[in-house]
């Protein structure tokens, strides 16, 4: 049924434009294709000359209507995006032309994709890995210059690639401790378990990159969650507005004027963040301010990074009853208004934050002025340190973006330190073997290779075995 | 139309064949009752060992023992005709540890021959049987002359003889193995009959002659010494042996083997030669990757200098030899050249030379798991003819097709053994689930469950079956309950399992426990109490990992695998991939477990089938 249907979809995004698309995948798009678009030139056969582009004319069989005007490429499988002949249309994006062309394509015989299905063909017809169709909507849900450069290695393979090469590594573990095991009697040379414990020493180093690489990752996929808190008027808003560079919340000079939680969004060298203004936290009879205070906390709970701003030309002071919800969080200080004469001292910071009982790793404390707006780079600067960003990936740098790839991961890395611990105790192959085909099945998981006879192959293509 | 049938010749099991499979079927039939008959081409060439005169090794030493387990021939019949053993993998654990073993090969075949003229219900018949036909389900067999056999139930064990050709220097032969007729009627009846079929490729190394006390260059040659004390190849047969020879007075038995390396002059023989053999043909048929032939060897691995050459006694009077690592196909006179080039092999003549041999077997993927043709209910297919290679895999086959054809000419319920439950069950299950794409070989890495099949407790896990179906002996199977006290006993007397323990400090203390059992203690021979030892050893050993490997086994097996299912209503599965559905239609999977181990499978179509499945459920 399913892989046998031709499926349609617009493929651009509803709306009024210059160009609007639809594709066509399956068996039938040539044919589909072919009783609706009236080329200008008829003697050209698509068929025979896949992959071109050509101008004509929709019209409608039944009718006989022109509705549109249209460049049509043509695409023969398997050289396509789901390895299937494929059809796009060009026409017109008007919301009318287009969805006249689809219930055209519909009456036809063509059946309305499913979301991504265009990709779940193209892993189905084995152009794609998992990992690959994984990638495909991070591609195209990329918000920053770098997890778009990340996306695009993954679409391209490199993660692919890289548990590839960890694959065959502990495949080639595998494979000697099982050459050893069933062709002992053969002329083989087996290499001795130091050795082996190389190997695995080396994929298990990959591997727990990769796994440490997903924090960063993550960072750059779902963005971070970062809420600025403080006393009332030390210049939080300022602060927003200037990361933002743009006015967006209200400033005053009248203690509480941000009676609810401003949220935006904005990218601080490539990490897109998430970022809360929240009320300034105060004791309050006001019964407004006390839900926006209430928020406030929630919002802390959740966050990831917590910036306190403090006013330098006062005695640092932490907002009361906050102390709890900032236990274990990334935190930065922000002495604002650092233009003026200084009072709070880093160190008083310090001592004030161990005194309200916050573990953080590290608190770090800058000094900025929201007016002047200097300080804002070593602000960003601890920002994407904090967070373990980076503004760009180095040469073969891979990141791990999925919690799926994550898991997967570190199950294999749990399989291989066993390996490792084993073959260092010398334990017998038998057992070892286990391990290395654990962490090789958790590999496949990710990229959706199942195991079969690999393990054979791999020992005859590394051995003279034979009668 | 009624069939004339008198009852000379109507039987309830036909088997064609006397090879390791064909004998295995007819010995286990006809000891279960079925009137039995064993029809071979030559009846003098019953149970050849047509090439290596060796058994066992890691994957089929288990073998050996689970058909001993189930009261097969071949574990026995090993230990009567013994010339040399030794345990392979004595550095490893011992699940991976197995019997490798070399026999006299004519010993092997009369004495094989004797026992099953010796068989209640078995007849011996020689004939070449050129059609089987069905009609009111009975089998009509046509012979080469005439003759006409029938049989409720058949079991085909033709080894390489179908369409079989021997290849030697330049010429080409119809044979089934050098020296003997090939089967070619058959092979096309059945082709008629719509099964499929492949073309397979072996050979055999030469055959020299020469008196190790003159011919043979004590210095050049490396020694392997044996070891009889350990793993045998039958638990009741070891035993016997053993009180009334114990080994070292047996004037027959071996020391040790013979290892000659290849030199750099062997290899400029078959560089200049090669093409005078098989390889010169340039056929396309599927060899096998573990067994190339000496030529395949010297062209493929050009860096290596020397190739190992184990010279095997074919019989008692030690007189030929079998030379293990030289399979060619090369003119004759120049195989003497290659063997005159082996640093002291100068003085061996060749006798036999080595060939190459191909032949027909069908696709295995045909039958079910009773090894029972899919589109024929009582025609059985066993052995060599379904792809595999090797001795063991034939004769694990044999018995397996041999008793599950006398249970259906009885009209009984069909006996299966799991992959849970044995290599046998790992091989079978593998060959016709996912077929064979080049000769199937037993190896241990095939089994999930290699820490739990061991050779040691193959009877344990099997002989219940061998018992029920009336193939092992009350006594047998008293030997196998006695040792299953002693093992048990052992482990009730045991101090908390040390997974660490170094193997000599749990060896002295399964010896100590298997002393303090007052069960059997002081009557076992030293084979047996070596045998019981190793099994309270490998469960202290493996017991860790086994329980972790069950339960990991167990979160997807009781919830998952056991998972009915209707393989028509999955063709419904949307988004399911079309190789999916072909294999699902080929194979109806009755339950996921089943579903999993079908190739052509994605993760995606899984975890499909999978939310189909939880869908269905809710």
């Amino acid at each position: 049924m399913d892989l046998n249907d031709t499926i349609c979809a617009i493929s651009t995004p509803h709306g009024e434009g210059g160009i609007g698309i639809i594709r066509i995948s399956g068996k039938k798009a040539f044919i589909v294709a072919e009783k609706l678009f009236k080329p200008k030139n008829p003697l050209l056969d698509p068929k025979r000359s896949p992959q071109t582009l050509r101008y004509g004319k929709l019209v409608d069989p039944k009718t006989l209507k022109t509705l549109d005007e249209a460049l049509v490429a043509y695409m023969k499988a398997p050289f396509t995006y789901t390895a299937e002949d494929v059809v796009e249309i060009n026409c017109h994006s008007g919301l009318l032309v287009l969805e006249k062309v689809l219930k055209l394509l519909l009456s036809l015989g063509c059946r309305t994709a499913l979301p991504g299905e265009f990709t779940k063909r193209a892993f189905l017809n084995g152009r794609m890995d998992l990992i690959q169709a994984e990638s495909v909507i991070d591609v195209i849900q990329a918000r920053s210059e770098l997890s778009l450069e990340i996306a695009n290695k993954n679409l391209t393979g490199a993660l692919s690639g890289r548990l590839k090469e960890i694959k065959d590594q502990v495949m080639g573990v595998w494979s000697q401790l099982e050459a050893s095991i069933d062709f002992s009697d053969e002329d083989i040379e087996v290499l001795p378990y130091d050795q082996l414990l190389t190997q695995a020493d080396e994929a298990l180093k990959a591997v727990a990159s990769l796994v440490k690489s997903y924090d960063t990752g993550k960072i750059y996929r779902d963005g971070l969650n970062m809420v600025i808190i403080g006393m009332p008027n030390v210049g939080k808003s300022s602060l927003l507005n200037l990361l933002l560079r743009t006015e967006k919340a209200i400033v005053t000079e009248i203690p509480g004027t941000t009676r609810d939680i401003i949220e935006d969004y904005l990218i601080i060298r490539g990490i897109p963040v998430k970022i809360h203004d929240t009320a300034g936290i105060i004791e309050t009879s006001d019964i407004v301010e006390k839900i926006g205070i209430k928020r406030a906390l929630e919002k802390l709970r959740e966050a990831e990074l917590v910036i306190i701003v403090s006013d330098i030309t006062k005695p640092f002071q932490l907002p009361d009853g906050i102390a709890r919800a900032l236990d274990g969080k990334k935190i930065l200080v922000v002495l604002n208004k650092s233009d003026l004469k200084a009072k709070a001292k880093v160190d008083d910071v310090l001592f004030a934050m161990s005194a309200a009982g916050i573990r953080s790793e590290n608190p770090e404390v800058i000094q900025l002025s929201t007016k002047s707006g200097e300080g804002l780079d070593s602000l960003e600067d601890a920002i994407v340190r904090l967070t373990g960003g980076k503004r760009e990936l180095s040469m073969g740098e891979i990141i791990v973006t999925k919690a799926r790839h994550k898991v997967s991961l570190e199950l294999a890395s749990s399989a291989i330190k066993k390996l490792k611990n084993g073959l260092k105790s010398r334990e017998p192959e038998e057992i070892l073997s286990i391990f290395a085909k654990e962490a090789i099945e958790h590999i496949g998981e990710i990229t959706g290779e199942t195991l079969r006879d690999q393990l054979l192959d791999n020992i005859f293509s590394n051995f003279c075995i034979g009668k | 139309m009624a069939i004339k049938i008198n009852s000379q010749n109507e039987f309830d099991v036909a088997v064609i064949g006397a090879g390791h499979a064909g004998c295995e079927a007819a010995y286990a039939a006809a000891r279960m009752g079925a009137k039995t008959i064993l029809l071979t081409i030559v009846a003098d060439n019953i149970a050849q060992l047509a090439c290596s005169p060796s058994f066992g090794g890691p994957g089929r030493g288990q073998l050996i023992r689970e058909i001993d387990a189930l009261g097969g021939l071949m574990g026995r019949q090993i230990e009567r005709n013994l010339l040399f053993k030794k345990t392979i993998n004595t550095t490893k654990g011992t699940a991976v540890q197995a019997p490798w073993g070399i026999v006299d090969r004519r010993g092997y075949a009369i004495s094989t021959k004797l026992l099953l003229e010796k068989t209640k219900n078995l007849f011996i018949f020689q004939s070449e049987v050129t059609a089987i036909q069905k009609m009111n389900s009975i089998f009509t067999l046509k012979t080469l002359f005439g003759y006409e056999i029938y049989s409720k139930t058949v079991v085909v064990a033709a080894g390489t003889f179908l369409n079989g050709k021997v290849f030697q220097g330049k010429h080409t032969e119809p044979g089934g193995r050098m020296g003997e007729n090939p089967s070619t009627k058959l092979v096309l009846d059945l082709k008629k009959s719509g099964y499929m079929f492949n073309r397979a490729k072996t050979g055999s190394p030469p055959v020299v002659f020469m008196d190790p006390k003159k011919s043979i260059d004590m210095l050049a040659a490396e020694t392997s010494k044996a070891d009889f004390r350990d793993k045998p190849g039958s638990y009741e047969e070891a035993d016997d042996l053993a009180t009334f020879s114990s080994f070292k007075s047996s004037a027959s038995k071996l020391r040790r083997l013979f290892k000659f390396t290849s030199s750099e002059k062997t290899r400029q023989i078959i560089q200049e030669h090669y093409s005078k053999g098989y390889l010169g043909k340039k056929r396309k048929t599927q060899g096998t990757r573990y067994c190339p032939s000496f030529e395949e060897k010297i062209l493929g691995h050009q860096e290596t200098v020397g190739f190992s050459v184990l010279a095997l006694p074919l019989d008692k009077l030690q007189r030929e030899f079998y030379l293990h690592g030289l399979s060619m196909s090369i003119e004759p006179h120049v195989q003497q050249k290659v063997v005159a080039s082996i640093h002291g092999l100068e003085g061996a003549e060749v006798i036999r030379p080595g060939y190459a041999v191909e032949y027909d077997h069908i696709l295995p993927d045909q039958l079910n798991a009773s090894l029972e043709s899919r589109s024929t209910v009582g025609l059985f297919f066993a052995g060599q003819v379904n792809g595999t290679t090797g001795y063991e895999e034939a004769a694990a086959q044999g018995l397996m097709a041999g008793i599950n054809a006398a249970l259906k000419s009885q009209d009984k319920l069909t006996m299966i053994l799991s992959r849970e439950d044995a290599y046998i069950g790992v091989m079978i299950d593998d060959i016709v689930k996912k077929g064979v794409v080049e000769p199937y070989r037993m190896h241990s890495s095939r089994s999930e469950m290699r820490l739990q099949q061991r050779c040691e407790n193959a009877d344990l896990r099997l002989s219940g079956y061998g018992s029920a179906l009336g193939l092992l002996t009350g006594k047998e199977a008293n030997m196998v309950e006695e040792k299953r006290v002693a093992v048990i006993s052992a482990r009730l007397r045991k101090s908390k399992p040390n997974k660490m323990a170094d193997k000599d400090s749990l060896e002295d203390a399964s010896k100590d426990r298997l002393r303090s059992s007052s069960t059997i203690g002081g009557q076992l021979s030293r084979v047996r109490e070596k045998e019981i030892q190793n099994e309270i050893i490998a469960e202290d050993v493996y017991s860790h990992m086994i329980r972790r490997e069950n339960s990991k086994q167990k979160a997807v097996a009781a919830i998952w695998q056991e998972e009915r299912i209707d393989p028509f209503l999955l063709l419904t599965v949307r988004g399911l991939s079309n190789e999916a559905k072909a294999m699902i239609e080929k194979y109806r999977p009755e339950n996921i477990g089943e579903l999993q181990k079908m190739p052509g499978l994605t993760l995606e179509d899984l975890s499909l089938i999978r939310s189909f499945i939880q869908k269905r459920n809710q």
